[in-house]
């Protein structure tokens, strides 16, 4: 699975949960610059990533992600 | 030996020199520092004391090595009985008494529950989740267990955190403990400047603000529903410089030492929304909520299957929010309880803020419809400062139950003032009660004033403290001065404690 891979779907399942098809995920993205993820959506996006890739991702990968950059970093590293 | 005792200025004072001479063994010079600061301030057996923190310190210790070297259920059953014995400690010393005392009415209940008053345990709600922290932090492997029993027992008892937090997590501690700080000048007076405002908030702010607290809720029957909701919001003033300003004495008391804590506050009184203020309030216990309850409750299977099934039968956009409150509202019990247990600390910082919480989610699309439809332009600051004080308003509403000290109470007065005429008591009246002097009224304005510019500062993402150090010599020197001045000449000390020294 190639990085531009993981983004493509993982723009979709944010695009999905956050019903705003106009989302462009990047490394540097935060939810700060998301509108509608917030702490409340974030376990929403991570059961919709799990479903979209097939594998859980753990607890302590959950609360220390800042950026998508580090999402996709643990997509690629559990996807292998 | 209180925050605001000379003895505290002296303990302080000889852990500062000690810390700087003996280098080679800063960590072990805090932690005898930690303990004795502890047994000081702590009221009651230090014997039984002593028992609790070797039993925390030990408990954290071991089960957190012990799942270093284990794998699946084995460390998971290491990680839960440790949890638990944690849990049960901090039920039976510090909430035990409050809660049976809170259901004997109600179950009609006759016994003598005394045997369950253990002693006032401070700090001990605190660290029990300093610790809990820790091991959840361990069992997640998102950092390495400390193999130096005395680092572990710092992170937990580290003085200036010990009593009113803020929470640490021990992966942005470990460093700070680890290394061996030179003595910094620079560093040094941004700590004293630090100390020095916040004991300018609670002896000269807070403290005036609790004289009108006190009185309109010890003598509500001479007082209107205005009066009450003024003393209300006054008391959301002096809770806050009371608890900020204890933060800010505690981070400046760390700071003198080279250490940095996370900060517990970010202007909370500039949220536009009940949400936004929780972000913004007490972080260290939100965050620490949010990481280790919400997320995992929201994740949970069952959270997860509630949800699978909520969309069946509603639809998905509503699906989602169901195991969203259900999670919120679990965990807005929690931190309820932890305020004490005291039935009106649970509904006054559990029940209430949680269900505003929900409530404001519910009513999001009709109040975006409102506004939209009222034709309200909600880019201008007008609208932004609206939202700002309805926000005030919900959250003090919510802390009158706690300034009323006890539901009982707060029914009495509610039901009082109602019934009085608005106009019952006027300004003047008020001032005469509380046995206000025009110079504490002055300072009071005055605080306001400085206290809403810091704020301005900390909204704007740079705190008055950081603003200032990067002023020249003679302004840094002179605000010390001035705040130093009138701690001394107006500051009310001895009047009272810090009201979170009480969880």
């Amino acid at each position: 699975m190639t990085r531009d891979e993981v983004y493509e779907r993982l723009n979709k399942v944010f695009r999905d949960v956050l019903d705003d098809e106009d989302i462009e995920l990047h490394d540097e993205t935060v939810a700060d610059d998301v509108e509608g993820w917030d702490s409340f959506e974030h376990i929403n996006i991570i059961v919709g990533v799990e479903e979209e890739f097939g594998f859980k991702i753990p607890m302590g990968k959950v609360v220390t992600m800042k950026n998508v950059g580090e999402m996709v970093d643990i997509i690629m590293e559990l996807g292998k | 030996m209180s925050l605001t005792s000379s003895r505290f200025f002296l303990f302080l004072l000889v852990t500062v020199i000690l810390f700087y001479i003996l280098k080679p063994v800063q960590k072990y010079v805090l932690l005898a520092a930690s303990l004795f600061f502890y047994l000081a301030i702590s009221p009651g057996s230090k014997a039984s004391l002593c028992i609790i923190i070797a039993l925390i310190g030990l408990v954290t210790y071991i089960s957190t090595n012990l799942m270093e070297r284990l794998q699946g259920k084995l460390k998971g059953t290491v990680a839960f009985l440790s949890i638990a014995s944690l849990i049960v400690s901090l039920f039976m010393f510090k909430l035990a008494y409050n809660v049976v005392n809170a259901f004997t009415p109600i179950l009609h209940l006759n016994s003598d529950f005394s045997w369950l008053q253990f002693g006032a345990v401070v700090g001990l709600s605190y660290y029990t989740l300093t610790a809990i922290g820790y091991i959840v932090d361990v069992y997640w492997g998102t950092v390495k267990a400390s193999r130096n029993i005395a680092e572990v027992f710092l992170f937990i008892f580290f003085f200036p955190q010990l009593i009113s937090g803020p929470i640490t997590r021990f992966g942005e501690m470990r460093e700070q403990f680890a290394a061996r700080h030179s003595f910094d000048m620079d560093r040094f007076m941004f700590g004293v400047r630090r100390m020095a405002w916040g004991y300018f908030k609670k002896l000269v702010i807070s403290e005036r603000f609790g004289m009108v607290v006190d009185t309109v809720f010890t003598y509500y029957t001479d007082f209107s529903l205005t009066n009450v909701i003024v003393a209300a919001l006054c008391y959301s003033v002096q809770l806050y410089t009371d608890f900020s300003g204890c933060m800010d004495i505690i981070m400046g008391a760390a700071m003198l030492l080279g250490i940095e804590l996370p900060d517990n506050f970010n202007a909370p009184f500039f949220s536009e929304s009940v949400q936004e203020f929780w972000q913004r309030w007490h972080i260290t216990l939100g965050t620490w909520f949010k990481d280790y309850v919400m997320y995992p409750l929201q994740k949970s299977k069952l959270m997860q299957s509630i949800g699978k099934r909520a969309k069946k039968v509603f639809g998905k956009k509503p699906a989602k929010k169901i195991p969203f409150y259900l999670s919120l509202a679990v965990l807005w019990c929690l931190i309820g309880l932890w305020h004490g247990g005291t039935l009106y600390y649970f509904i006054g910082s559990g029940v209430l803020p949680g269900s505003i919480l929900i409530l404001s989610d519910l009513c999001q699309p009709l109040l975006a419809k409102l506004t939209k439809g009222l034709h309200i332009d909600t880019g201008r600051a007008s609208w932004r400062w609206f939202r700002r004080v309805r926000t005030i308003f919900l959250i003090s509403m919510c802390w009158m139950v706690l300034c009323s000290n006890g539901t009982r109470n707060y029914i009495d007065i509610v039901k009082h003032s109602l019934s009085m005429p608005i106009n019952y008591a006027s300004f003047n009246d008020i001032i005469e009660l509380i046995k206000l002097s025009n110079m504490d009224i002055l300072l009071m304005a005055v605080g306001v004033v400085v206290l809403f510019l810091a704020e301005v500062c900390a909204f704007k993402g740079k705190s008055i403290h950081k603003v200032l150090d990067e002023q020249n010599y003679l302004i840094k020197v002179g605000v010390v001065y001035a705040e130093i001045i009138t701690i001394m000449m107006y500051g009310l000390v001895g009047s009272s404690s810090f009201i979170y020294f009480q969880f």
